[in-house]
């Protein structure tokens, strides 16, 4: 009867368990106490949800746990009397296992008009409501714009109809952000795959089938083998883990020493291969997860292991740093150890919180699992640069011959020869990304682009040894993207890369590290050589993102943008690095090749002046821009104004970190009225005149609440002061930038300039070629990025990072959009 | 030279090329049987639709189009937001819930990606944060269901059941 030697060898297991764990009190939170517990825990959920015991819903905290052991030992304890309390099962519900899957049988049902089971309600009307039988490519089209799981799990819960696109969209890409619901997972997975005889619990709970207690019906021997793959693996890695001998992948009785109750089993069963997945749908739900996203720093991570067979369409698997500010600790090797199964199957592994202590245990996994993998991507902890380690890889490319995508970043690769091994053994290599690898030199520069016919994406960052004989590159038009941060590089080379990259679209030359004298040199050393080998040679130029060198002028740069269909420019520097400054003379000259750009990025560049930018976008230089980042500028809310006459193609704007652009400022843009007179001084002036003018000068509809919504009390929102209007009035042209809608030019004082809005309500026109501001919002605004709001309204929104992401330019982006552009449809990394 | 659309109940609306280039169907329509100048049945759409779906590619007529090419763009984002609309679509897409699902089964059928996406954001977004039976409510669906079903759903999903 092997359901009831299921039961007590789980049980077992179980005692065992908690023996082991009243061995060990000392620290609760040690990985086997961790390990002890969860698996346990999964035991009684799957027990419980076949109907074998009877559980009260487990708690969650890891300390909460381990407090109520004695409650679980009391569970335990009922266990033994498991037999008596199954439910019987009827021959009918024999046949419906082979249809187990749900989603099929629903989605039959609805074929055939409904639920065997149930009768329609023919009184409900308006059952033919369209949104019951919209095709399932339109329905699975609107679940994939929701983002929330808990929207998600809502639909899930619909309908018959909904059910299965709802739960293809949840189940394809599963993100596991919590130690909760990592174990809800596991056991919604497990679960799943329990045949649906065995589900007689609820039925049983619910008084339904009360009969013929302890009876086990003969047809459950055949359901045993459909059991077994989930609990069996259950058992083994609970005894894996207690050292209870038998090999990871297959119950024989032969090795090591073994408990009792576990020989007791295996001795009346044939060995069971269970590394293998179960064929069909025997996964349950688990078979649809594509790509499973994990926390890097959660020890219940290793919980999967118990149901790795159930998810064998698994792509693509990624420990991420999640939900933790910072650096948190790094990935222990255990967890990595317990899933080297998963492992073995995906196509696309990505581990971040990479340190040295689980690194030996990461190469070897790498090489001996690691066969099947086109997509790797391994990340050193974040507080670190790198780390050191005598292992390297160069003895474990060889065992991945299928990569076509290598990111490491802060991982000790090896050597220049570890490169060339690289090189050699995948000859597949489309997408290559070395970050701060510590050993190499500018030589794998030529490697790399010379050696894989197929490189699409270079990536180099912190390599600086230098060259050991000048760069000789082949022609490779296959190569788009070429990115180098803080890397030796000279104008010799970009004279060399410029020339036999044929096709380049995108290039960052990105130098951020201001402490190294060396990277200092080099970016010193710069010229418009290197812009000027850009203009001339490439034509293919879509993306530039440049870190401009003091040696380096606008008149080249703008070159490059007008030989090149260039569409996002990004200047960006941090606002504390003395590397890459750009003023309001470089700016002004880049002049009208800016036209065509779309996406412009001025982060941190903290010498940028209203006045510049004022005049730089009225003169119609920005006409063409649909997104654009003024992060961390020290400009005032005269540049919103004129962005709304400037900018008529503006979609989304950044201004996080602007001091002092006020969040009514904001508003007032996205509601599309005059807001240069709602200024932010960083003290609050006792200047009586300022407010009468405020509420006076308002011709816009909010902008007379400015100063009295201000949320923060350190600042006030004024009218114009004088020596912004001083500013403005330099300006050639029409002075008032401010509100161009709304004041006439020249405005020599903000006192005037309200008495003339009052006086003469006359709208002027800027000088330039542009349509007139209208008074209303941008056409195309979506979405402004700020902090200066304490909550997000409709088309504001308060994030810090959220542009960057938006223009695909921060580098997780970069690479992802690169591998996905290059795996093609269908292939999930 | 005009285009004459037809919808299911007849009724006919002749516009721009350009318009109706924002339709897939129609521009490759067009450049397969060129301008004959014949009215192009549509009877999948009714006329009250049909009119809305012009109102928009008329709106949207000079906005690029995206090309096949661009759609699988290796430099550009996927991560979209679903409340990403701007202000005159957001007014457009204010319609009753049927109409609304019209207006989706016309883009899929013509072929119009950004209404299409237009449309399934604004549902998205109207479930957003919504119960079950809220949503059953919502578009007038019957929960077909036994309770055991309902009951394994839970269990199987309960993973996602919180934010």
């Amino acid at each position: 009867m092997p359901d009831k030697q299921i039961t007590a060898f789980i049980a077992d297991i179980l005692r065992f368990g908690l023996e082991r764990l009243s061995l060990v009190p000392a620290d609760k939170r040690s990985f086997e106490v961790q390990d002890a517990i969860a698996a346990q825990e999964l035991a009684v959920d799957v027990l419980s949800s076949i109907g074998a015991v009877d559980s009260t819903p487990p708690s969650t905290s890891v300390i909460e746990e381990i407090e109520t052991v004695p409650a679980v030992e009391d569970g335990i304890t009922a266990d033994q009397n498991v037999p008596t309390e199954r439910p019987s099962i009827e021959e009918s519900d024999i046949s419906e296992n082979q249809h187990w899957n749900r989603a099929v049988v629903l989605a039959r049902s609805i074929g055939m008009g409904g639920s065997p089971r149930k009768e329609n309600k023919p009184d409900k009307q308006n059952l033919n409501a369209i949104a019951s039988h919209l095709p399932h490519e339109l329905l699975l089209h609107i679940f994939e714009w929701v983002d929330e799981l808990p929207t998600l799990y809502s639909c899930s819960l619909v309908s018959r109809y909904w059910n299965p696109v709802a739960q293809e969209v949840l189940w394809r890409e599963v993100l596991l952000d919590n130690a909760p619901r990592l174990r809800r997972f596991v056991r919604g997975v497990a679960f799943s795959a329990t045949p649906r005889v065995a589900r007689r619990s609820a039925r049983t709970r619910a008084g339904l089938v009360p009969k013929n207690f302890g009876e086990v019906p003969k047809a459950f021997e055949e359901l045993g083998e459909l059991i077994k793959p989930g609990l069996m693996n259950i058992a083994n890695g609970a005894s894996r883990r207690f050292g209870v001998g038998s090999k990871p992948t297959t119950l024989t009785p032969s090795e090591g020493e073994t408990h009792p109750a576990m020989l007791k089993v295996i001795a009346e069963r044939p060995p069971l291969v269970i590394n293998k997945p179960p064929v069909g749908r025997l996964c349950g739900l688990g078979s649809m997860v594509k790509k499973l996203v994990v926390s890097s720093s959660e020890q219940k991570v290793i919980l999967l292991q118990h149901v790795s067979n159930l998810l064998n369409n698994l792509q693509s698997l990624q420990f991420q740093h999640l939900n933790i500010e910072g650096s948190g600790p790094s990935l222990d090797a255990r967890i990595l150890n317990s899933l080297e199964t998963l492992i073995d199957r995906v196509c696309s592994l990505t581990i971040e919180d990479v340190d040295s202590p689980c690194w030996p245990d990461l190469c070897r996994i790498l090489r001996e699992h690691g066969g099947r993998l086109r997509n790797l991507n391994i990340e050193a902890v974040s507080e670190i640069d790198a780390f050191e380690s005598s292992s390297d890889l160069s003895d474990v490319f060889p065992s991945m011959p299928g990569l076509e995508f290598v990111r490491l970043d802060g991982i000790p690769v090896g050597p220049n020869a570890s490169i060339e091994r690289l090189v050699s053994s995948c000859g597949c290599l489309q997408a290559v990304t070395l970050d701060y690898c510590l050993d190499v030199t500018m030589d794998i520069l030529m490697v790399l682009w010379n050696g894989c016919p197929q490189l699409n994406f270079l990536g180099l960052a912190g390599v600086v040894g230098p060259l050991s004989s000048p760069l000789q590159l082949e022609q490779r038009p296959s190569l788009k993207t070429l990115r180098l941060v803080d890397c030796d590089v000279s104008d010799e080379m970009f004279e060399e890369m410029a020339l036999k990259a044929t096709g380049l679209e995108m290039l960052r030359l990105v130098f951020e590290d201001d402490g190294c004298e060396g990277i200092v040199t080099v970016s010193n050393e710069l010229t418009d050589r290197t812009l000027d080998a850009l203009s001339t040679h490439s034509t293919t130029l879509r993306i530039v993102a440049l870190t401009r060198c003091p040696n380096m002028t606008a008149k080249a740069l703008s070159r490059v943008i007008r030989n090149n269909p260039v569409s996002t420019l990004d200047l960006h520097k941090h606002p504390d690095c003395s590397i890459g400054g750009v003023d309001d003379k470089f700016l002004r000259e880049l002049g009208t090749s800016v036209k065509k750009v779309r996406v412009l990025n001025l982060y941190g560049q903290l010498d940028l002046t209203e006045q510049c930018i004022v005049e730089v976008a009225r003169n119609g230089a920005w006409t063409g821009l649909r997104s654009l980042s003024l992060n961390n500028l020290t400009v005032g809310p005269s540049v919103l104004d004129t962005l709304r006459v400037g900018c008529p193609a503006l979609e989304v704007l950044s201004l996080v970190d602007c001091p002092k652009i006020a969040a009514e400022a904001i508003r007032g843009f996205v509601e599309g009225v005059s807001v240069a007179h709602m200024r932010v001084i960083e003290e609050v002036s006792g200047r009586s005149d300022k407010s009468d003018v405020d509420t006076e000068s308002s011709v816009g509809a909010s902008s007379g609440e400015g100063s009295g919504s201000s949320s923060e009390p350190a600042k006030e929102i004024l009218p114009t002061p004088s020596s912004t209007s001083a500013d403005v009035a330099s300006v050639p042209g029409p002075g008032a930038t401010a509100s161009s809608s709304s004041s006439l030019p020249p405005s020599p004082s903000p006192l005037s300039s309200a008495h003339l809005h009052r006086r003469f309500p006359i709208r002027t026109l800027p000088s330039f070629d542009s349509p007139p501001a209208p008074p209303s919002p941008l056409r195309k605004l979506r979405r402004v990025y700020t902090l200066a709001l304490d909550t997000e309204e409709t088309s504001v929104v308060k994030r810090r990072d959220a542009w960057f992401v938006d223009e695909g330019l921060d580098i997780l982006s970069l690479w992802e959009n690169a591998v996905r552009g290059l795996a093609g449809r269908g292939w999930v990394f | 030279m005009p285009v004459v659309l037809q919808a299911s109940d007849n009724q006919q609306f002749t516009i721009e090329k350009a318009v109706a280039e924002r339709s897939m169907l129609l521009k490759n329509m067009l450049e397969d049987v060129g301008e004959a100048g014949e009215p192009i049945p549509l009877p999948n759409v009714a006329g009250s639709i049909l009119k809305k779906v012009i109102e928009y590619c008329e709106h949207h007529k000079e906005d690029p189009v995206p090309s096949a090419e661009e759609d699988k763009d290796a430099f550009e984002s996927s991560r979209r937001k679903a409340d990403d609309i701007d202000e005159w679509d957001a007014q457009f897409i204010k319609v009753g819930n049927e109409e609304l699902f019209e207006i989706i089964l016309a883009a899929n059928y013509l072929d119009i990606k950004p209404l299409l996406d237009l449309g399934c954001k604004t549902v998205a977004n109207m479930i957003k944060g919504k119960t079950p039976e809220q949503i059953r409510e919502m578009f007038n669906i019957e929960n077909d269901f036994t309770p055991e079903e309902e009951d394994q759903i839970r269990r199987e999903n309960e993973w996602a059941a919180d934010a």
